[in-house]
């Protein structure tokens, strides 16, 4: 059933087993997980069903660090930020849940073996199974292309799978709707997350509506889901028992916070004969049922002989160049057509097929792991939201660190391009000292409510409860300790579904 | 280009380059036109205005590797050709872009490369258009 707080009667207190904040990706899918069991659940929604324009300001706040889009990078209205999601899915890595003895605060609490064990369900969600993102010889055999290994050891294959891109809200909420057990709670704001006197437990939520009306919700748990910058604003907002907020007792909450810094424009590729690329390192193709190309990460050998943070690199076809055709942007253009004419001996075909042909140009997109950081933080600003609530504050700072393993990772990838023998690689990093003003993110919020089995570490435990909280829980990449570069929503419905399990196995 | 052209070309280009007057072989050194220079190096190069100006920014950039002997040692030495310019007389063209390109793959999966304005190139290729650049400067 869905219900709207702007038409309950003022002060309505709803019940339920299990309240759940936030019906984006991780929402949703838990919500899911719950459908025809014994719980009941509420699922909390701030927004209504499509976008709101004072409902969206409420995501407006303040930078004090690199300049970033608080509003424009999430929304909020039934579904979440799915409501936008570009659909790249990819798993993170083996090597991106270690402890990494070059990587201070790196390390989950478990391995990746045990989050492997979701990620197929996972995949059905997002609509891009069977999940098979480091599987070679399976895009090999369906794409029909020749997919060699890598020659220098020094860099794989990894394949982004694309989700239609799932939007959560349409796709699941009549489902959701027709559900006994399911109250879907629009129009929701929760303002204070209610514990009790000895701060060990929730009790219940406060509820406004833009309209006034005030409600709360009680429940046996809660689970806290409404993305990696608002989770820690609402654990922090709720400071009327612990003055410094839930799951805050060592000054963690918020601190940590992980963009994937996307890059693009860093450098370019030319390719005199660009059929002796296979295809699907330069473009997605459609393969069982959903799109999917080639990214080229390094290998875990590169990594840990460097140590340096991980990396995702995708080309995309941008330009060709003919013959008499002079070129759209001249002063590339010339770079490019006198690498293409000095290297074809090098890099192409023998005999080409079009001599009218000289080659064609990629771009160069990458998606960054950040290193952790406790100074990379989400605080409350001082200025007051309509709804009396302070607003997000974001410090988000990026190190020496990010950039001199993004210097290197590029380098290595021009060599590998090189070892491929069918193209050559420009580097166009302006400064390889400094991260320029503002810096392009993925809208990917991760890592201000971390997870680690010592609270003195972490905000949440292994099973995503809050620490000192016997039931209340997060889910979403705020609990991510490390950021990985692999696109995050994938990873989020696989914890979540995680999390799922284990709610079930406490009886909630 | 016959076996014994090829020979006079790869010892005339050194010649010619370094301006050092070297024992005759048969014809005389100096007597080979610049044209034949080019032509050892279209062999590898087709577009030697193109790879010239690749090599320009190189010497510009390791103006220790203006010295043409340790320019052609250093391409054709990677290259294993036993024998020197007789070897190289004798080894048909495809054979021997075979033979350049296994050696710049092999510079990359060694990490033995120079960053040319931002291109990130083999050494034994950037070598190569470093003497495309000084050819082409001569023949001009």
């Amino acid at each position: 059933m869905f219900i709207d707080a702007r038409k309950l009667p003022r002060d309505s207190r709803l019940t339920a087993d299990l309240a759940i904040i936030g019906a984006g990706p991780a929402g949703i899918t838990l919500a899911r997980s719950m459908i025809g069991g014994p719980t009941r659940v509420c699922l909390l929604e701030a927004g209504g069903t499509a976008l709101d324009g004072p409902t969206q300001a409420l995501y407006e706040g303040k930078n004090v660090g690199i300049e970033y889009p608080l509003a424009g990078s999430r929304l909020r209205y039934f579904g979440g930020s799915s409501n936008h999601w570009g659909g790249f899915c990819r798993t993170l890595h083996p090597i991106d849940l270690e402890q990494r003895d070059w990587l201070p605060d790196s390390g989950w609490p478990f391995g990746f073996d045990e989050l492997q064990r979701y990620y197929e369900a996972a995949s059905v969600i997002v609509e891009v199974s069977p999940a098979r993102f480091s599987d070679r010889v399976y895009w090999q055999e369906k794409t029909g292309e020749h997919l060699r290994e890598m020659p220098s050891g020094r860099m794989d294959l990894a394949f982004i799978q694309f989700s239609p891109p799932t939007r959560f809200g349409q796709r699941y909420g009549d489902e959701l709707k027709a559900a006994a057990n399911i109250d879907v709670l629009l129009n929701a704001n929760v303002t204070n997350i209610g514990v009790t006197q000895d701060g060990q437990s929730v009790q219940r939520l406060d509820i406004a509506a833009l309209n006034g009306l005030r409600h709360r919700v009680d429940a046996k748990a809660f689970v806290l889901a409404t993305g990696g910058l608002e989770n820690p604003r609402l654990l922090l907002l709720s400071n009327d028992v612990l003055p410094a907020g839930l799951g805050n007792r060592h000054d963690l909450v918020g601190r940590y916070f992980m963009e994937h810094p996307h890059l693009s424009g860093l450098g370019e590729v030319v390719v005199p004969d660009i059929d002796r690329l296979p295809k699907v390192y330069w473009r997605s193709l459609p393969v069982d049922g959903r799109d999917a190309g080639a990214s080229f990460v390094p290998s875990d050998a590169f990594l840990r002989q460097n140590r340096l943070l991980n990396i995702q690199f995708t080309l995309s076809y941008r330009s060709g160049y003919r013959k008499g055709e002079a070129p759209g942007n001249p002063d590339i253009g010339a770079k490019h057509l006198d690498m293409l004419a000095a290297s074809s001996k090098l890099t192409g075909r023998g005999n080409p097929v079009n001599e009218d042909w000289l080659g064609a140009w990629l771009g160069l997109g990458c998606a960054c792991e950040q290193a952790p950081n406790p100074d990379s933080r989400v605080m409350l600003a001082d200025e007051q939201d309509v709804l009396g609530l302070r607003k997000i504050c974001l410090d988000w700072r990026l190190t020496e660190t990010d950039r001199h393993s993004m210097v290197r990772h590029l380098e290595n990838l021009a060599m590998e391009i090189g070892a491929l023998g069918t193209g050559r690689m420009r580097i166009d990093v302006d400064d390889p000292e400094y991260w320029p003003p503002m810096v392009p993110g993925g809208s990917h919020h991760m890592g201000t409510t971390r997870m680690h089995d010592d609270p003195s570490r972490g905000v949440v435990d292994r099973n995503c409860k809050v620490h000192g909280i016997d039931n209340l829980y997060v889910t979403g990449g705020s609990v991510f300790p490390t950021s990985g570069a692999a696109n995050p929503t994938l990873t989020i419905v696989a914890l979540t579904l995680r999390l799922a399990d284990h709610l079930k196995s406490r009886g909630i | 280009m016959n076996n014994i052209a090829r020979r006079h070309v790869l010892v005339s280009l050194a010649a010619m380059l370094a301006g050092v007057m070297l024992p005759s072989l048969g014809p005389a050194a100096g007597e080979v036109p610049g044209s034949q220079a080019v032509g050892l190096l279209n062999i590898l190069v087709p577009d030697t205005a193109a790879a010239g100006r690749l090599g320009r920014a190189y010497l510009t950039a390791h103006p220790a590797e203006l010295d043409v002997q340790r320019l052609v040692d250093g391409v054709l030495g990677p290259m294993r050709l036993s024998g020197g310019a007789d070897a190289i007389d004798s080894t048909p063209e495809a054979e021997l872009i075979a033979r350049i390109r296994r050696v710049v793959i092999d510079d990359y999966l060694a990490g033995r490369i120079v960053n040319i304005d931002g291109w990130v190139l083999s050494i034994t290729e950037a070598r190569l258009y470093a003497l495309a650049a000084l050819a082409d400067d001569k023949v001009r």
